[in-house]
């Protein structure tokens, strides 16, 4: 008999043997009853689940396989050690054993058995898969995928487990033990060692990137394989290693010299895979650092004005030919002249003015040898003939490398990023991959970059649809030419096998690029086909009013891109790739778009219509499905609440770039500020609601924490030091802020000035100084001087307010209202506060089918020490008045007041503008002392009670613990904890401490330092319990808390009721206090489910 | 067929010496091999069937060494180790299936007719479906027994087969083997039933603490005890003291007291009677006086 006949009998054998096993049967038939029923739940037709975790048609066979894994392993690992046990227990193998097969037979078919039971298992699962995408959804079958999850994704998990488990077993002959170790590594594997060396050592694997794009397959297919070919590998290993440990006689001749053939083999082999597999991703990282220091020390000394590209693709090889017509900028005769290039592509010639030049290729930097000095001013004429294979590595190194090198998910696929692509069916190239020489650096898309006539030709293979900026004519089979009407900044090119559709909006023409069989949004829109021009006139009308700009260009083109693109979370907030000149990239299927989730809109569309007792037709539910689509997608507006962790993988595509960045440019460095502003305001604008809604209350809000840095550090240095994330926040509120401050000081002529300055130089770049000149003469504001404190300042103002009022005045013969309040700042800097009003019957939830209504808003200027009273005269009567502090010392930065009803004053005139009044501070007063929950008046403790493990685990919460955080209303913490609201007492700071009401452990004290002698009333501040209500709450976490007040009798204990007592200073008792210092202390017992710690006063009684 | 061991010797690493210098001639047909607890006899099976190789010593096996032909003379093994069980899980008929696979029987059909026929034998046929550990222990001796023959081995080696099997299957047992022993085939049995070897083996050994102490057919053997072997009738204090005397082999009540077989090199003072000597006569005769 031949032993490969021997593996099959044994392998048979073993299988029969294990499907018996009733562990196995209770967790394949579990297994298959679980996929069975979330493959409905998430993938039917019907299915509630949001389309971000179901949205790709690889997700399906993914999560098939992925969810069940980790445990179909621990079964594995069980049956495994029992394998052994089994072996070793019964005398039944000697009967086997004198059989004619060789020790590796018998164990290698027993093992091979094991191994196809639980690859079958696989198989069944991906069956599951493959039945419910071909029968009961509306997916795409990806047969690839199919293939895909079982082999490559599970396949070597098993193998690994098998060998590590059989090798274990002869060594430490102990089966809880082994279980445990082996277990222990594969979770070992997830959580601590996916974390080194690119997620090499990720085993099961729970974190390498295996989303299926349907354009483009895996993110990195090659790599991935290798990785999961050294596991494979060590796993047969440790199989033959147990093999050959487990001698019952020598190993018979052949197998036994393979065997030690192997042996040595597979080490060398495992090794040399793991070296190719983590040098490719270390190179990366020193590209990328190289790439950072290339960028960091560019200095720009040329432009090109014009270019001539012409591009082939042939399979994954680009052969580039670029044309290009340079001005020399640097004011000095140069020998040398730098671009970036990719570093994937090879120049192969070089001319300049006609003559073969020198050049140098070092990562990202082209070096040009000028043959003949470039003279200042000089243009010359440069060719450059280049081709290679686009490697994607370098790009967005401003991405930290310890995010990178990490795999983002969604629910529980992984993806890993890619910007860049050629390959057979699909190519994408964003001008950051410089795919064609630039003398800009494209990691940053800010206004300064020049603008250059472009002119594009390319040869595409496999039958691809290129789509590019510009004109585009198809010259010949496969060639295109790309003519864009005006001159851009950069050029993008997509490539693949599209399906486009059209819509002509007057003379806009819209043009779709998806793929063919993405049509998963057709259900949903059935009679909108006729009337989709006129809605989409009507959404990019709403849009142009917002941003007050007009679409500069002459088309637009959405295209379908890999899923791949939209990795990483740093892309999605800045610098988004995703937008080019006349482009929008969309995520394939719009997979992680939220706005796609159509099925849930027109849920709540249809319960709309009955709350509301409109009917509406399917042309209208479609039109509003339609723009809440856009709106939500493109327009930064959202309906989901964007701040739930979840929900952030939605893009941000919001289109604000096209109107300005990518058509408008300004030049000179000293006033970049401004530009920065202008973006930052246009952003603002663009994304529509003010700040996002918040379903956690009391959250820090993305100006709170700019404002907390702004208070420390100024703009300069938050620039130099900061991190991206808190860099990007700062920049949107400062500069929304100085363009704010135009805004001011310019009044009614503030929109005019923008819009002649943006749409009246469509194309071009304006030099900044141009723009303080026109501000300086036209609109006497001088921009310098704003700009210059703007990087400064590191002082900011701060507000307290007071004497809001509302009522009715005799206007003529009409009746209005008037609104009143006193806003006083006592700092040293001039501040700018931003008022609106809420109406009664606003702020329920609308669904659009209005446009969204801009309410109107007003600038109130307070220069530093000042006080004012302000007023306004309404139309209507308001509900509310909301004080958004922008730029300054309050927090929470949001301030709402609640009017009572008003009455009409008879005697009082409308009163509109301000007056200077004078301030009396009664928190001066000698005989008021009060104490709050800040520095040297306050202190709490806390007991540390908390294990070594919980201490371990809640390490980043501890980090935290002098932070703001969110109102935990369902459980106080443990620990005092900040907190601010707006009713809560203090200056500028609107803050307290709770906790979790306990025996008296936590507490906390306010002291005072009596100087008069005399009897004080005591009195506690309580805020607004409405304040802390978050959803549909009512009840009020807050109860009885007891205060111990020491006076010169002794100690008295006073309790009041948190959540009866009215909002501001609520009296408590009057005491004699002598001078020294006097203290009160609140503990934490009481009745309601926390305690909140805010302020105390003495107040001498005379 | 021929097998020839000589001067095989195993000696366990627990420093055991399990056998000690074994010469055997063995040819077709029924072997016996004879011996008490812990004289070697498994052992020595064990390193038959290439289980295990001897410390020293060599067989041959129609001249081959059977341990540089291990392939060859393993296809044509049958084995019953001595305590013998199945894999859990496993019915009585598919266990014998995966041994006929083993043994090389590819055909299905006539895999499946020799199972069917084998289980018949052993009946075991209603069995046939029951999970093969579930059996009870005469049970799973026959199944033993069923596997070592499935194969239809030219070599068959049974570890005391028929501990456990109740009288009416032990002679079926018996039976069985002289059936196959007919045809050109070594069966190599082991026992200490005297009467497994007794009405079957044309040859025999006798192992004693691992050496050969006796070697040839089982009539030479008792012919060597004819000497020893007496018969008396005592009363009851006669019986103790003959008790304390001699070697009893057996004691049957008679009118005027007991009639004792006795062991003995010769047996003064008693109205001794030879009496013809049996197999377990001269088993006894040779454990215990010769040598
Ligand atoms: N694996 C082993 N390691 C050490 N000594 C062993 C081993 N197997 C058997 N022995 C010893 O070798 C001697 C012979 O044992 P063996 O099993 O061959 O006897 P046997 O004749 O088959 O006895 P039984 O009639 O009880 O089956 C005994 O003393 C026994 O203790
Ligand atoms: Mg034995």
């Amino acid at each position: 008999m031949n032993s490969l006949q021997a593996i099959k009998i044994n392998a048979i054998y073993e299988i029969k043997i294990l499907i018996r096993s009733w562990f196995f049967r209770l967790f394949a038939i579990a297994a298959m009853l679980v996929l069975t029923g979330l493959d409905i739940l998430f993938f039917s037709t019907i299915s509630p689940v949001p389309r971000f975790m179901s949205g790709m048609n690889s997700f399906l066979p993914y999560m098939n396989i992925l969810l069940p894994h980790f445990s179909q392993l621990i079964v594995l690992v069980f049956l495994t050690t029992d394998l052994y046990k089994r072996d070793k227990k019964l005398n039944t193998s000697d009967v086997i054993h004198i059989r004619d097969m060789s020790n590796f037979s018998f164990l290698f078919g027993r093992i091979i058995g094991i191994i196809i039971l639980f690859l079958g298992l696989d198989i069944v699962f991906i069956l599951i898969a493959a039945l419910f995408n071909l029968f009961f959804s509306d997916l795409m079958f990806v047969w690839q995928a199919y293939l895909l999850y079982p082999f490559v994704l599970a396949l070597p998990a098993i193998v690994f487990s098998v060998g590590f488990t059989l090798l274990l077993m002869f060594i430490i002959r102990n089966q809880p033990v082994v279980i445990v170790l082996v277990i222990g590594l594969l979770a070992g594997s997830v959580f601590y060692f996916s974390k080194y060396a690119f997620l090499v050592f990720d085993i099961i694997p729970a974190k390498l990137a295996f989303t299926y794009s349907d354009f483009t397959g895996l993110a990195d297919f090659n790599l991935l394989l290798i990785q999961r070919l050294i596991w494979l590998f060590s796993g047969l290993f440790m199989i033959f290693l147990s093999v050959l440990f487990f001698k019952r006689l020598p190993q018979s001749g052949i197998s036994g010299i393979l065997l030690k053939i192997l042996t040595v083999l597979f080490p060398v082999v495992i090794g040399g895979l793991f070296y190719v597999y983590v040098d490719y991703y270390q190179s990366g990282v020193e590209l990328r650092e190289k790439a950072r220091k290339q960028i960091s020390e560019y200095e720009q000394t040329a432009q090109i004005t014009d270019y001539d590209i012409q591009l082939d693709k042939q399979g994954d090889i680009l052969f580039g030919s670029a044309n290009l017509a340079i001005v020399n900028i640097s004011g000095k005769d140069l020998d040398s002249l730098q671009f970036f290039l990719n570093p994937g592509l090879q120049v192969k010639e070089l001319l300049m003015n006609n003559s073969k030049s020198q050049f140098k290729q070092n990562g990202i930097i082209l070096t040009v040898m000028s043959p003949d000095q470039f003279k200042a001013g000089d243009s010359a004429s440069l060719k450059i003939e280049y081709n290679g294979r686009i490697d994607d590595r370098f790009m967005y190194s401003n991405i930290e490398e310890k995010e990178r090198s990490q795999t983002n998910f969604i629910w529980l696929y992984r993806m890993k990023s890619r910007f860049a692509y050629v390959t057979n069916k699909y190519m994408l190239l964003p001008p950051s991959a410089y795919w064609y020489p630039q003398t800009n650096s494209s990691d940053v898309r800010d206004l300064s970059k020049p603008f250059a006539n472009f002119n594009l030709t390319v040869g595409m293979d496999n039958n691809l649809t290129a789509v590019s900026q510009g004109k585009a004519d198809t010259l010949e089979n496969g060639t295109y030419r790309f003519i864009p009407e005006y001159p851009l900044k950069e050029i993008s090119l997509v490539a693949g096998n599209f399906e486009k559709q059209t819509v002509w909006v007057d003379s806009l023409r819209i043009n779709l690029f998806k793929h063919p069989d993405h049509n998963y949004y057709k259900p949903y829109f059935k009679v909108i086909n006729d009337t989709l021009p006129a809605v989409i006139k009507d959404l990019l009308q709403g849009f142009e009013t917002k941003v007050d700009l007009n679409y500069p260009f002459r088309r637009l083109n959405l295209i379908e891109v890999p899923i791949h693109t939209f990795a990483y979370m740093e892309n999605n907030r800045e610098n988004s790739i995703f937008l080019q000149p006349e482009q929008v990239w969309v995520p394939e299927n719009a997979a992680n778009l939220q706005a796609s989730y159509f099925k849930f809109m027109q849920e709540r569309q249809q319960r709309f219509g009955s709350h509301s007792n409109q009917t509406f037709t399917d042309l209208e539910k479609e039109i509003m499905l339609f723009k809440r689509f856009v709106r939500g997608t493109f327009s930064g507006d959202d309906n989901f609440g964007r701040d739930s962790e979840i929900m952030s993988f939605n893009p941000n595509l919001n289109v604000y770039p096209l109107f300005l960045n990518f058509s408008f440019g300004l030049t000179a460095a000293q006033t970049e500020g401004f530009a920065i502003a202008l973006e930052a305001n246009l952003k603002q604008s663009s994304s529509g609601q003010g700040p996002p809604r918040h379903w956690m209350v009391g959250y820090l809000t993305d100006s709170e924490e700019a404002n907390l840095a702004l208070a420390k550090a100024s703009m300069d240095s938050i620039l130099k030091y900061a991190k991206n994330d808190l860099v990007n926040k700062v920049v949107m509120e400062k500069g929304g802020y100085l363009l704010k401050q135009i805004k001011y000081e310019l009044g009614d002529k503030y929109e005019r000035f923008i819009k002649n300055l943006i749409s009246g130089n469509r194309f071009k770049s304006v030099p900044v100084s141009n723009v303080s000149d026109t501000l300086l003469k036209d609109y006497n504001f001088n921009l310098r001087k704003a700009v210059a404190s703007w990087y400064k300042d590191d002082k900011l103002p701060g507000f307290i307010f007071s004497g809001f009022d509302q009522y009715q005045v005799r206007d003529g013969d009409r009746l209005r209202y008037q609104v009143v309040f006193v806003v006083y700042n006592p700092s040293e800097t001039d501040g700018i506060i931003e008022v609106e009003f809420r109406y009664p019957g606003e702020g329920r939830r609308r669904f659009e089918m209005e446009e969204n209504t801009e309410t109107e808003k007003w600038l109130f200027k307070i220069a530093a020490g000042e006080a004012r009273e302000f007023g306004l005269v309404l139309d209507a009567e308001a509900r509310a008045i909301r004080i958004n502090t922008l730029i300054s010392r309050n927090l929470p930065s949001d301030y709402t007041y609640m009017f009572d009803d008003p009455e009409l004053k008879e005697n009082k005139k409308p009163f509109e503008g301000s007056e200077k009044i004078d301030w009396v501070d009664y928190t001066k007063n000698q005989d008021i002392l009060i104490a709050d929950n800040i520095n040297d008046q306050f202190d709490y403790v806390s007991p540390q009670y908390r294990s070594r493990l919980k201490a371990w685990i809640h390490k980043d919460a501890q980090e935290k613990e002098n932070e703001y955080d969110y109102f935990r209303w369902w459980r106080g913490p443990a620990q005092w904890q900040k907190l601010k609201f707006p009713s809560l007492y203090g200056e500028f700071v609107h803050s307290a401490y709770y906790a979790r009401t306990g025996s008296g452990e936590r507490t906390a004290t306010w002291v005072t330092q009596i100087v008069d002698p005399g009897f004080y009333q005591v009195f506690v501040h309580v805020p607004d319990q409405s304040d802390f209500r978050s959803g549909r709450r009512e009840s009020s976490s807050f109860g009885v808390q007891k205060y111990k007040i020491y006076h010169s009798e002794g100690v008295d204990e006073i309790e009041i009721d948190f959540s009866s007592a009215p909002a501001g200073w609520n009296y408590l008792e009057t005491y004699y206090f002598n001078p020294g210092e006097a203290k009160i202390v609140l503990t934490d017992e009481g009745n309601g489910s926390m305690v909140l710690a805010d302020a105390v006063k003495w107040e001498l009684k005379e | 067929m021929k097998i020839s061991i000589r001067h095989l010797s195993q000696i366990y690493p627990n420093k055991n010496r399990a056998l000690d210098d074994v010469n055997l001639e063995i040819s077709d047909g029924l072997f016996g091999l004879l011996g008490p607890n812990g004289a070697g006899k498994s052992t020595l099976m064990r390193i038959l069937v290439t289980l295990m190789k001897p410390t020293s010593g060599d067989v041959l096996v129609d001249g081959l060494d059977l341990h540089k032909h291990r392939k060859e003379i393993r296809s044509k093994l049958g084995y019953l180790p001595q305590d013998f069980s199945t894999f859990p899980k496993i019915k009585t008929w598919e266990f014998l299936d995966y041994c006929a696979r083993l043994a090389g029987i590819k055909d299905k059909k006539i895999r499946i007719a020799r199972i069917d026929e084998m289980l018949e034998r052993v009946g075991l046929f209603e069995a046939r479906e029951k999970l093969a550990n579930k059996l009870s222990g005469g049970m799973k001796r026959r199944v033993g027994i069923a596997q070592a023959l499935i194969g239809d081995p030219k070599i068959l080696i049974v570890d005391e087969p028929t501990t456990g099997l109740d009288p009416e299957e032990r002679i079926r047992f018996r039976n069985l083997l002289t059936e196959m022993s007919r045809e050109e085939r070594i069966i190599i049995l082991s026992t200490h039933i005297v009467g497994d070897i007794s009405s079957t083996c044309r040859d025999m050994a006798l192992l004693k603490q691992g050496r050969v102490s006796f070697n040839g057919a089982p009539e030479i053997l008792i012919e060597k005890a004819r000497p020893y072997t007496f018969q008396i009738v005592v009363d009851d204090a006669g019986l103790e003291k003959v008790k304390q005397e001699h070697i009893v082999i057996s004691t049957v009540p008679v009118e005027n007291g007991w009639q004792v077989d006795i062991i003995a090199e010769n047996l003064n003072g008693y109205n001794a009677q030879p009496v013809e000597p049996n197999l377990e006569h001269a088993y006894v005769c040779f454990m215990e006086l010769l040598n």
